[in-house]
């Protein structure tokens, strides 16, 4: 939610954004065959003579990349042309094989994917639209890379055109905003559209990139370049607003001009070089035919995934969540995924969901190496509710078999099996079994005490050997006292 | 060795069925054309570079007809050495478009046309010269030197494909590829004494053709008979994934239609007035003979007139020079081409420095196009010549309704003196009256000899609606059996 | 508005081609010609006529398939270092 603190000092801040989205779950470029995966490859090794613009090759639209254009213009609510054309942007530069961009223009058409579309924010009570200007399909450049640090004494540029044609969805919305925060809520809700969509991962290292136009209470609007995730947006405007603001409060003015975010010095630079009056000199794009798509744009509004919105909706009216849990679930997808299918388990849908988003969720949140749901799975939890429904086991037991659960894998029944009939484990037998893991797992337990994942580790070896029949805040107590006593 | 100049005037339909009998050597015949070459090309300049391994793959071919057995029936170029303009791309073979940026370029994929004469069992002899990247009507704008007219060598040859027309007409190569932009295969062949055909726009693959003004230009093809052009059409024509702008014809055996119709009773043919009217005098006559003999094979004739003639020249170089200034933005030597060090320079000049190799008449191109595109003028120029274009499509399509083809005269005026009209670019530009109609259309157009006058191949004009190119190739080939025009220099 | 010296080298410079100081008039004279002759065009209405362009069905463009290119590309090109190609200074 947009922090209060931004809306009292509200003079008048509007910020408009650009965003530039790969599609990267395509298989192939834009205008040609090759990988659309070009990370990690050695330089020039994914290219073909089409994306290095040779002589006498052509453009070849990839229909795909087009069909997922179509669903990020309708999921922003864009209204959406019966045919597509593109365009040229010419302009020289290293990075672009053929000195001009295949990207859309609307200055003499309506020719983009999307136009007029709009996102609402949820803003706690309020509801804020930012409106979308335009959704369009164009190709991505080659990269730069510079050998020296300083770009002002290189004395060539190297490029790799690995990355030159992946195809990009540009988004730019109206200068609706008036918070970073707002900004960030924007970019979340995008984000998690974009993953439920399936079309681009924003977590891919250069799948996203951003510029920003801020001005602060009427004065000359400032374009941000060059931030490379969302996470630094809201980082990079509430540097420039400062910027801004200690510029006037000074009594300089601001100017209009382009900066770059560095997001090692965490600031906004001038631009190096004199930004030219560029003159872009767009056309039509002669080699690509118009591209008639109306009578698809039902078909592919039906076959759109079920969007983040929907199931908020979707979560609070089947399973009657408050809409609070409903969007903590909805914005992790696969633990939404993982809830239903608890559900379908056993029906206590608001129990399970609370112990996904308070308990499950932290282990989650801080297992780096993914194990944690190899181990745990729908049923794992649905069972769990179940015993505490049934009265088999209280809430505080019910703590202690996640726990132990996480670290095993064993189905809380079972946990719980080992752990009544037979009767506790004696003190002395536990102490035993202790000291045997420990003499065996001398690895783990140099780790434990700072890693949670190798105590947890011992932790579940202790319970295996004492096939379960022993009470677990006692084994915790003996393992940490055995191991710091350990030499 | 002595050279039979007629065995080197053979029809290719003919050379086809010799080589795959095992009566011709294939190997015997690319020799005794390259020996012509060698020792005629100085004197009009027709080839920028030759096959080094022509003569290797006439001896596979060869060796192939030995051991097939009739079973080659399906390669239905087997031997035929073919000249190609050197702007369609030859894996390995050095390609210039005629300019010093692309000196050394040496492609490394085939031309889709290029991959379908090969399959199809077709030698290449060679790359021919041109107007650089294109751009010119009289193959007097090469950086390797002007192409002479084997009829009369202190004039042109016609352009941009004159070094194919004229490599056909001096018995240097037995079919050849050009390209059309606005003329650029009809205006050499009407000059040479050769037929050419632009066909309709899609219908040949422009993947491998070096774009010049990509929404105008076809691959176009050259020959020295009707039945010729049919069997190249055949061989190359139809859609390819290559191609976005390519369109299918359903596999159509141009070849084996060719004497299907010979007989057009009851078909109409209309000519432009407006057209005819501002040609010259040796023109019309020649020109009105031709019409005498459409009639003879049963057309009725009719002149009509064309509101959107007057805009279609302007219309066409707005929108050729608009491209062309975006097409040839690519040549800036880093990925291929000519170059340079580039350490220590600075882009903007580096890329200057490199472009500056480009000839006068490109480089004005490119800065006409460049204004045309520039901030304020889209709306003046190029929008406006793509609605005038617009209008001219639409008039000749109304035309077809009515008449099966359109008869005009190729060019306006015979074949020029060399240095005659490259001082004064408007008396270069308007030459392509009458063939730049069919590129703003997207129409099929053919030329084919009609008369040679003081020495002078003359040329006729045919177009017809969209893929009707069986219907050109037969009005073609029952009009040359009717006049034939001699098609090679002794 | 004649296409005059400043022009051209604007032109010129967008284009980034070169012209030798005594090519420039030459230049400007050819090209303000032509100019002046693509005026006949303003005769022309815009609402004449939807401006020429082809169009296709979207299911007739390429599928989604990755084909890996095994040529290599750098063999063309001649300032090449470590596989990435060299390219003058941006700045």
């Amino acid at each position: 939610m947009p922090s209060s603190n931004n809306n009292s000092n509200n003079e008048h801040i509007k910020i408009g954004l650009e965003i530039h989205c790969q599609l990267t779950a395509l298989k192939s470029k834009l205008f040609c065959p090759c990988s659309s995966d070009y990370r990690g490859k050695e330089p020039n090794s994914n290219v073909c003579p089409i994306c290095m613009g040779l002589p006498g090759t052509l453009p070849l639209l990839n229909k795909k990349a087009v069909e997922y254009a179509i669903m990020i213009a309708l999921a922003l609510n864009c209204s959406i042309p019966e045919r597509l054309v593109f365009y040229r942007k010419n302009y020289f530069y290293p990075d672009l094989p053929k000195n001009f961009q295949i990207t859309q223009y609307n200055s003499y058409e309506q020719a983009s994917v999307g136009s007029n579309g709009y996102l609402e924010l949820d803003d706690g009570d309020a509801k804020r639209i930012i409106r979308i200007r335009r959704v369009q399909l164009e190709e991505d450049p080659g990269r730069l890379v510079y050998e020296s640090i300083s770009i002002d004494r290189a004395n060539y540029t190297l490029v790799d055109y690995n990355r030159a044609g992946v195809a990009l969805v540009e988004i730019v919305t109206e200068p609706d905003f008036n918070s970073p925060g707002e900004v960030r809520v924007f970019l979340n809700k995008l984000a998690s559209i974009l993953e439920h969509l399936g079309v681009c991962n924003t977590e891919l290292e250069g799948a996203v990139r951003c510029d920003a136009n801020v001005s602060f209470a009427d004065n000359a609007k400032v374009e941000i370049k060059n931030i490379n995730s969302f996470k630094e947006v809201e980082r990079a405007i509430v540097f420039e607003i400062t910027r801004q603001k200690s510029l006037l409060a000074r009594g300089i003015k601001v100017t209009s001009e382009t900066r770059h975010w560095d997001d090692v010095r965490r600031i906004t630079i001038q631009s190096r070089a004199k930004e030219e009056e560029q003159d872009y000199r767009y056309f039509p794009e002669q080699d690509i035919p118009a591209v008639h798509i109306a009578d698809k744009i039902d078909a592919i509004k039906e076959g759109l995934p079920e969007l983040p919105d929907e199931k908020v909706s979707r979560f609070v009216r089947e399973y009657s969540l408050p809409e609070y849990t409903a969007r903590i679930l909805v914005n992790n997808m696969y633990l939404a995924g993982f809830f239903e299918e608890c559900v379908k388990h056993y029906s206590n849908a608001r129990e399970i969901a609370n112990w996904i988003i308070s308990d499950l969720k932290g282990y989650i949140d801080r297992d780096k190496d993914n194990i944690v749901l190899t181990r745990v799975t729908p049923k794992h939890i649905a069972e769990l509710v179940m015993l505490i429904d049934s009265n088999k086991i209280s809430r505080s037991m019910a703590k202690q078999i996640m726990h132990i659960m996480v670290a095993s894998g064993d189905m809380p029944s079972s946990i719980v099996k080992n752990m009544c009939i037979d009767g506790i484990t004696s003190k002395d037998e536990l102490r035993e079994i202790v000291k045997r893991v420990i003499i065996e797992e001398q690895k783990a337990v140099k780790d434990a005490m700072i890693n949670e994942k190798a105590f947890n580790y011992l932790l579940g070896k202790v319970m295996r050997y004492a096939k379960g029949r022993a009470e677990p805040t006692l084994v915790l107590e003996l393992l940490k006292d055995m191991i710091t006593n350990n030499k | 060795m002595v050279i039979n100049m007629s065995i080197l005037n053979i029809n290719a339909y003919e050379l086809v069925e010799d080589i795959s009998n095992g009566s011709i050597s294939a190997e015997d015949f690319t020799a005794r054309m390259l020996e012509r070459i060698s020792k005629y090309d100085e004197r009009i300049n027709a080839y920028i570079t030759l096959n080094n391994n022509a003569l290797d793959r006439a001896r596979e071919i060869d060796k192939e007809v030995k051991s097939s057995n009739g079973k080659i029936r399906s390669k239905i170029l087997l031997g035929v050495p073919i000249a190609i303009k050197d702007n369609i791309s030859t894996k390995g073979i050095r390609t210039t478009c005629a300019s010093k940026v692309l000196e050394d370029y040496i492609p490394v994929y085939d031309a889709t046309v290029v991959s379908r004469i090969k399959a199809h069992g077709a030698i290449i002899i060679g790359k021919t010269n041109m107007d650089e990247f294109g751009m010119g009507s009289s193959t007097e704008f090469s950086a390797f030197g002007v192409t002479r007219n084997p009829w009369d060598t202190t004039r042109v040859a016609g352009g941009s494909s004159g070094g194919s027309a004229a490599a056909l007409a001096a018995s240097e190569a037995v079919l050849a590829l050009g390209s059309d932009t606005g003329g650029s295969v009809r205006c050499p062949a009407s000059f040479c004494s050769v037929l050419a055909l632009k066909p309709t726009y899609g219908l040949l693959s422009r993947y491998g053709l070096i774009s010049y003004a990509n929404s105008l230009e076809c691959v176009g093809l050259m020959a020295r008979s009707a039945r010729d052009l049919a069997l190249l059409l055949t061989a190359t024509a139809g859609y390819d994934r290559y191609d976005d702008t390519s369109i299918s014809n359903d596999n159509i055996d141009y070849y084996s239609n060719i004497d299907n119709v010979n007989n057009f009773n009851g078909m109409k043919a209309a000519v432009i007035k407006d057209i005819v009217d501002n040609c010259n005098d040796e023109v019309k006559k020649a020109f009105y003979d031709s019409l005498d003999i459409l009639k003879d094979l049963g057309f009725m004739i009719e002149e009509i007139h064309l509101e959107s003639v007057k805009y279609a020249l302007p219309a066409y170089y707005v929108i050729a020079m608009a491209e062309a200034s975006s097409n040839l933005a690519r040549y800036d030597g880093i990925r291929y081409g000519y170059t340079m060090q580039p350490d220590g320079i600075a882009w903007n000049t580096f890329y200057s420095m490199v472009r500056s190799m480009f000839g006068d008449e490109v480089k004005k191109r490119i800065m006409l196009g460049t204004y045309i595109l520039s901030s304020g003028y889209y709306g003046k120029y190029y929008m406006k010549a793509q609605i005038a274009r617009a209008l001219v499509r639409d008039e000749l399509l109304r035309v077809f309704k009515d008449y099966s083809i359109i008869a005009i005269p190729t060019m306006p005026i015979p074949p020029f003196k060399i240095g005659e009209r490259i001082d004064d670019p408007l008396k270069l530009y308007t030459v392509d009256i009458c063939t730049i109609l069919a590129n703003l259309a997207g129409i099929p157009a053919l030329s084919i000899p009609c008369a040679i006058h003081n020495g002078l191949p003359i040329g006729l004009q045919l177009m017809a609606k969209h893929l009707d190119e069986q219907l050109l190739l037969c009005v073609a080939h029952a009009f040359e059996s009717i006049r034939y025009v001699k098609r090679c220099v002794d | 508005m004649p296409l005059d010296v400043d022009k051209v080298k604007h032109l010129a410079y967008l284009a980034r081609i070169s012209i030798d100081d005594e090519s420039i008039d030459l230049y400007a004279r050819h090209m303000d010609k032509v100019i002046e002759y693509f005026n006949i065009l303003d005769e022309i209405n815009s609402a004449d006529a939807e401006p020429y362009r082809i169009s296709k069905h979207i299911e007739e463009f390429r599928d989604d398939i990755c084909i890996i290119n095994n040529e290599d590309m750098l063999r063309i090109a001649k300032n090449v270092k470590e596989r990435f190609i060299k390219a003058p200074r941006i700045v």
